[in-house]
């Protein structure tokens, strides 16, 4: 669904920030898209929904190229960035409006949404919280039906119970032919949602696994004395002991922490990738 | 499914603009009526009012048209709707070119019948009625969709203040027309001899401005349309 090759993409010239990027994502999954402030998630993003433009390289999504923003690329890829914009109309309005642009939105789905997140449909967009508006923005995109959906920082300024909610419905509305496409770095709140990390930093994508894969090839184990050397990726010293990442040598099947787990990755960068590659 | 141009698309574009600016176009309207109202009443059947309203306004809207654009929180929407290029454009240019001209139009006509109807039966005072198929009024609303074109070029051009700089960028290409016509009359003009000539040429650079003009800066804006980034 999405193939990068050897793309670039810089906002000031001779300063790339993307430098021969490549990525390949199919459908049936929910990425999460992990990175530090500044390593390029957000950008990434928009050039995914032809937003901004790559200086060169290959950049098809969908099969189409992005940055032509046809109306049949555009009616399959829903977009939410981080700092959202509603206008002074109420969430009826707003559906009366945008709705007749996707083909196959689903108005009794919204409604389910709207509910959900218990968002009034007759009150102002403008008045509601940003919490609230980010909500009726992400039950929109859902509503739309569309193949890939990008939500940047969708739970910034999310409550603790919608976070959950934000969860399920996203659970709930995935199906094998769409995308989603999660950027985060509050890891804690996609946990047990997305299926595959990718993990990138400075414009490169240093990680991209399926957490099937994690599990199979790592353990998060604690144990209360400190891991001997070359035992390990990563540790973190905790309340009584330590939090490790190791190789999984005994088939052990335990919870990824996404948050260690970039830790591991960003620290250990070429072990990891090398460790990976072996298969 | 037409990736170019639908009529589904274009006109709910048209609809969603006018929706949204609806709070802007009845305050808009109020003050036209107000103005209208304080104003004695035969001034409507002439069209310098008209032309003023067309002018002054649409230069003003047009060059607001794609702020949208420009407004890193607003231009995600914009730039991610399901439509294409053309019908963005499109959208925006009927709204503050040929749709504009004739809305203010029409209701200019209705506000001049009105006018004819007060002044007739109230005051017993007989005036004439906006002469609509009037050639003046037409070439006055053609000259006003090219140079509008510009002004529209300008607001996807500039991120502020579009209708200041459309204006400097209009100052200066003027001055050098007339340094170029200027020029081009004391280079053959001496003598007088070639008078007619140089009379030619700067007549065909105007006919050639006129003309050239709008499609020119409706070819710019489409493509600077399509260039839009949200960086």
């Amino acid at each position: 669904m999405i193939y990068l090759d050897e793309l670039n993409f810089g906002y000031k010239k001779h300063n790339d920030l993307f430098h021969h990027l490549k990525l390949m994502l199919n459908a049936g999954s929910i990425c999460g898209l992990l990175g530090e402030n500044g390593s390029g998630k957000t950008t990434l993003l928009k050039i995914l929904a032809g937003l901004i433009f790559p200086s060169s390289g290959n950049c098809q999504v969908m099969g189409q190229t992005p940055s032509k923003r046809l109306p049949q690329f555009l009616q399959e890829l829903y977009f939410l960035p981080e700092d959202i914009y509603v206008p002074a109309i109420t969430a009826e309005q707003y559906v009366n409006f945008y709705a007749t642009f996707y083909p196959r939105f689903n108005h009794e789905l919204l409604k389910q949404c709207l509910a959900e997140f218990e968002i009034p449909s007759q009150q102002l967009l403008t008045e509601l919280s940003h919490g609230q508006k980010k909500k009726f923005l992400m039950s929109f995109g859902i509503a739309t039906n569309c193949r890939l959906l990008i939500f940047d920082e969708p739970t910034n300024g999310l409550d603790i119970p919608s976070k959950s909610q934000f969860r399920k419905l996203l659970a709930s509305n995935f199906h094998e032919d769409r995308l989603f496409i999660i950027s985060t770095h509050q890891v804690h709140d996609v946990e047990n949602l997305i299926d595959t990390v990718i993990i990138i930093e400075n414009g490169e994508v240093i990680f991209q696994q399926s957490l099937e894969n994690i599990t199979q090839k790592l353990a998060f184990t604690e144990q209360a004395d400190m891991p001997e050397i070359n035992d390990y990726f990563y540790y973190e010293k905790k309340l009584g002991g330590y939090f490790i990442v190791k190789p999984n040598t005994g088939q052990q099947d335990t919870r990824v922490d996404l948050e260690t787990l970039f830790n591991t990755v960003r620290t250990n960068k070429a072990k990891i990738q090398q460790y990976f590659a072996q298969g | 499914m037409n990736n170019i141009f639908c009529l589904k698309r274009f006109s709910q574009l048209i609809l969603n603009d006018l929706r949204l600016r609806k709070k802007i176009i009845f305050i808009t309207a109020a003050t036209l009526i107000i103005f209208s109202a304080l104003m004695p009443f035969h001034v409507t059947s002439h069209t310098g009012a008209y032309f003023f309203i067309l002018y002054l306004g649409g230069f003003y809207i047009s060059s607001s048209a794609f702020e949208e654009a420009h407004d890193p929180r607003k231009a995600y929407l914009f730039l991610s709707l399901p439509c294409s290029n053309l019908e963005r454009f499109l959208s925006k240019w009927f709204l503050t070119s040929l749709g504009y001209a004739l809305g203010i139009l029409a209701i200019y006509y209705a506000f001049s019948w009105l006018s004819f109807i007060m002044n007739t039966f109230v005051f017993h005072h007989y005036m004439q009625v906006l002469y609509i198929t009037d050639a003046g009024l037409w070439l006055g609303i053609k000259k006003y969709i090219v140079l509008q074109s510009v002004i529209l070029l300008g607001s996807i051009l500039f991120k502020r203040h579009a209708l200041i700089k459309v204006a400097l960028c209009i100052g200066c290409l003027f001055l050098l027309y007339s340094l170029f016509s200027g020029l081009l009359a004391w280079m053959f003009c001496a003598d007088c001899i070639a008078y007619p000539l140089t009379g030619q040429i700067i007549s065909s650079v105007y006919h050639a401005f006129w003309l050239l003009l709008a499609p020119f800066c409706w070819l710019l804006t489409y493509y600077r349309l399509t260039e839009c980034e949200l960086k």
